[in-house]
Formats: C-alpha cells, sequence, structure tokens
C-alpha cells in the first residue's frame, strides 16, 4: 500500500473527498445551466456561520450547519420574490450577512487559528468518525435523488415553462435543488472549506461544456473532472502540505486551462 | 364527419386590476380545422389560445373540449417563446426524451416514438445534434417534434413562424399542411396569415373583446 494510503485520515479523506468530487459537479450542472452559479457560494457562506454557530453553543457542527442552510433557502426564495427582477441581488443580500455573521461568530467562538483555517480552506485532519457517518447518509440520500429525479432536474434546467407545462411542479423542484445544494455543501464543507467548496460546483462543469456533445455527458465530464481534481488535490495537500481546499480548486482550475488550451489547439 | 372538439361559451376575461380583453364571446372549433387566430398586438390572440389550452381561467363562461367519441382529446402545445437558452448543451434526442423519461438509466425511446416524430418533422439525420448547432427554423421544428410526441389530437401553436426566414417558415407551415392532411385538428396564432392562407381552412379575427370569424376569400380586407 503507498504510504498515503497508511493513515487512516487520508483514507478518510479519500472516501469523501472523492463523493464531494463526484457531487459537487453533478449538482453544479444544474446550478451551472440554470445561471445560478452564485447559490453555492451563497449557500456555503451560510453554512460557515451555522458551523460557528454550532461550535459556540456545544451542538455537532455539520447537522447544524445544515439545518442553518436549509433555513436560508427558504428566506432566499422569499428574497426572490420580493426582488423578481435581481436575481443575483438577493443572492448578494443572504452572502453578504452569512459571511458577516461568521466574521463575527469567529470573535466569539474559541476556536484555534487552525480550526478555523480548516473551516476556511478545508482540512484532512479533521474529520470525525461521526462525520463519515453523516457525510455516508447524505452522499446516498444525494445520490438517490439525483438519478430518480433526473428528468425533473433536468427539464427544470432547460425550460421552466415547459417543465411546468409537462406537470412537474417546479417550485417544489427548485427547493429540492437548492436543498441538494446545501447537503453537498455539508458534505463538502470540512474537506473543501467554505470559501472553496462552490469553486468545486463551478469549475469542473465549466471544463465539461468545453468537452461534452450533450447533456448526460456534460454531468459524466464534469462528475469525472471533479473526481480526477479531488484525487490531485489531496495527493499533492499530503506531500507539500497545502490545505487541501486550495490544492483541489487550483486543480480543477489547471485541468479546466488545459482543456481549453487543448480545444484551442484542436478546435 | 366534422364534429364540434371545442366550444367556447360566453366567456369572458381580464387580467386583475385591468378591463375585459375578450368580453362575452363565443367560438366552435370542429375536428379537421385548420385554424388561424390573427388581431392586432395585445388582441388577447394568446390569451385566447391559453383559456382553450386551460393554462387561464375565464371569470365568466363555459369551455368544453371534447368529442362524443373523443371525451378528453390528448393536446400539444408549442408555446410563443421557448424560455431556453440557446447554447445549452442537450441534443435533440436528450430534449424529446424529457417527456417520457423516467430516470437516469432509462431508456427514454422504448417504443421508438422519438425516432417516429423526427422523421415527420424531417429531422432524423439531426438526433444526435446539439441544440446550439441547429438552424431556427429546425429549433422550431424540434419545439414541433415535442409538441407532436403524445399523438395529439388537437395542436395549439403560438406564432410558430416567429423570427423564422420565409424558407424555415415554408418548411413548417408545409409540415402542419401534412399533418392537417392526417386529420390533427390545428389552431395557430400569427400576426402574419400570408404564408398561411393557402393551408388553412378558417380564419378568426381577435380585436376589442371580441372574436370575428373572416371568410377565407376576404381576409385581406383585415
Amino acid at each position: 500500500m503507498p504510504e498515503i494510503l497508511q493513515y487512516t485520515f487520508m483514507q478518510k479523506a479519500f472516501v469523501v473527498g472523492l463523493l464531494v468530487g463526484g457531487l459537487c459537479p453533478s449538482i453544479g450542472t444544474f446550478l451551472v445551466l440554470r445561471r445560478l452559479s452564485m447559490v453555492g457560494e451563497t449557500l456555503a457562506h451560510t453554512s460557515l456561520a451555522g458551523v460557528l454557530l454550532g461550535i459556540l453553543w456545544g451542538i455537532s457542527p455539520l447537522p447544524f450547519a445544515l439545518l442553518v442552510s436549509i433555513l436560508i433557502v427558504f428566506v432566499l426564495e422569499k428574497l426572490r420574490k420580493i426582488f423578481p427582477n435581481y436575481a443575483e441581488l438577493s443572492l448578494a443580500i443572504i452572502m453578504s450577512a452569512g459571511l458577516g455573521l461568521a466574521v463575527v461568530l469567529m470573535e466569539f467562538t474559541n476556536a484555534s487559528d487552525t480550526s478555523v483555517t480548516g473551516l476556511l480552506f478545508g482540512s484532512i485532519i479533521t474529520l470525525s468518525n461521526q462525520d463519515i457517518l453523516l457525510i455516508g447518509l447524505l452522499s446516498f440520500l444525494s445520490i438517490l435523488v439525483i438519478i430518480r429525479y433526473y428528468r425533473e432536474f433536468f427539464y427544470l434546467t432547460f425550460d421552466e415553462e415547459g417543465a411546468r407545462l409537462a406537470g412537474i411542479a417546479v417550485e417544489r423542484f427548485n427547493y429540492f435543488l437548492l436543498f441538494l445544494t446545501t447537503m453537498v455543501i455539508a458534505i463538502g464543507l470540512r474537506i473543501v472549506g467554505a470559501l472553496l467548496i462552490s469553486s468545486l460546483m463551478i469549475v469542473p462543469v465549466a471544463a465539461s461544456l468545453l468537452l461534452s456533445r450533450g447533456f448526460k455527458q456534460t454531468l459524466l465530464f464534469a462528475v469525472l473532472i471533479g473526481i480526477l481534481s479531488v484525487l490531485i488535490g489531496l495527493v499533492t495537500s499530503f506531500y507539500l502540505g497545502l490545505a487541501p481546499g486550495g490544492a483541489i480548486v487550483l486543480s480543477s482550475v489547471i485541468i479546466f486551462l488545459i482543456i481549453l488550451l487543448f480545444k484551442k489547439i484542436h478546435p | 364527419m366534422k364534429e364540434k372538439i371545442i366550444s367556447l361559451d360566453k366567456i369572458t376575461f381580464a387580467y386583475p386590476g385591468n378591463p375585459p380583453v375578450l368580453e362575452d364571446t363565443n367560438l366552435e372549433i370542429y375536428t379537421g380545422d385548420f385554424v388561424v387566430i390573427l388581431g392586432p398586438n395585445g388582441s388577447a390572440k394568446t390569451t385566447l389560445l391559453k383559456i382553450m389550452l386551460g393554462l387561464l381561467k375565464p371569470q365568466k363562461g363555459t369551455i368544453k373540449i371534447g368529442t362524443s367519441s373523443i371525451a378528453s382529446p390528448l393536446i400539444g402545445y408549442l408555446p410563443q417563446k421557448t424560455s431556453f437558452n440557446q447554447s445549452f448543451p442537450a441534443t435533440v434526442q436528450e430534449i424529446l426524451e424529457l417527456t417520457n423519461k423516467k430516470s437516469f438509466f432509462q431508456n427514454g425511446d422504448p417504443t421508438g416514438q422519438i425516432k417516429a416524430v423526427l422523421k415527420k418533422v424531417k429531422l432524423q439525420e439531426k438526433s444526435n445534434s446539439l441544440l446550439g448547432t441547429l438552424s431556427g427554423g429546425q429549433l422550431q421544428r424540434v419545439f414541433l417534434a415535442r409538441a407532436l410526441l403524445n399523438n395529439p389530437q388537437i395542436l395549439f401553436l403560438d406564432e410558430p413562424a416567429n423570427n423564422l426566414d420565409i424558407q424555415a417558415q415554408d418548411e413548417l407551415y408545409e409540415l402542419l399542411h401534412n399533418f392537417h392532411q392526417e386529420g390533427l385538428t390545428i389552431i395557430t396564432v400569427t400576426h402574419d396569415p400570408n404564408s398561411i392562407l393557402d393551408y388553412a381552412s378558417r380564419f378568426l379575427y381577435v380585436d376589442r373583446r371580441k372574436i370575428t370569424e373572416i371568410p377565407k376569400d376576404n381576409w385581406r380586407v383585415v
């Protein structure tokens, strides 16, 4: 067995990393194509505030972050109705509120510098067995939902009006997509970090869009690129002592640039 | 034999906070009709279509859809504007599969229905093409194929030739003509009746809250 896989924390990191690497871009495909790329960023920032609240009140932070984000989804949808013509405004308001709250909470919690850095940029050593269990459960649920409701999400992403005419409960599936986003953020928060998790929802999708010849292909290529980015990121972060979130996201950006260059040479 | 398939009886419709756009108006459509709905901008042509489709509920009046033999006819609808992004990364086949695909792994065309409908709209060669690579006319035919997927008895179209060049318009109307010959009841909204004149069987003019039937020979007066 290679050295990197002999450590239990790295085994855990690889398991979670692969789940995150696959799940982030699959949700990201729906978000990017609906021009909702900023949703991931917004929900990640609010879930950071949720984690800190959890730490402050001595409650398990991951489920608490999930709970806060789900609450935020409802607020977000309400705000979007108040500003129907400025979709990004409600996102900006919630994102500022989430980040502002997180910064204030950081002052109150006695979290050490390293654990705060871990929350922001990811860490491979902080995964507890309880985290793994919750992450496994959430991943299983997310994969099941994506496979079962693939058609509904695809239809909604392609043509909301058409989906409505086809009898799809558009409002319900809009919420569903946002809940899935919060779940995937909760899954990836520990390892990629709150500031970078949403990049993993976007960059692999952007790279995949350069290659794909169909919707299913876009989804599958994005997942493969996401997984590859996580693998490269974790290995480099282990050997070079880098924050895993940064290494993972940079890997995905480098893959994107390589594909872009390849497309320029072989259009 | 022709049977009444849609009847609107003393319909009044107003958008909230506005005066009625249709008032106490009647309309009867028969099986095998090819109806063109004309009228100035904002004269409630689309509203009338949406009332017949059941997408808008009139404040007064009744709507009956169906004949003695077909209690609830299947309906196909090609909306005026499909709110989709032109560069959406999906193939023609994938878009048509959306109608009956159940999950990620399921084959979306188990009965060969999609293949058949693509042949009908003369796009059989394009099933694996990305939407972004199609011309405006071809794209419109993809959405026409989608409207025809469930083998409807009535086909509603809202300005189907908008933004199409003359050749694409002719191709589209030629297709509609073929479907009409096969027995499909067609109801289409348009503001430019010239190219559809030879194919349509009835002309309705919507204006000032009323629907007026115009004899086919008199349409130029409009």
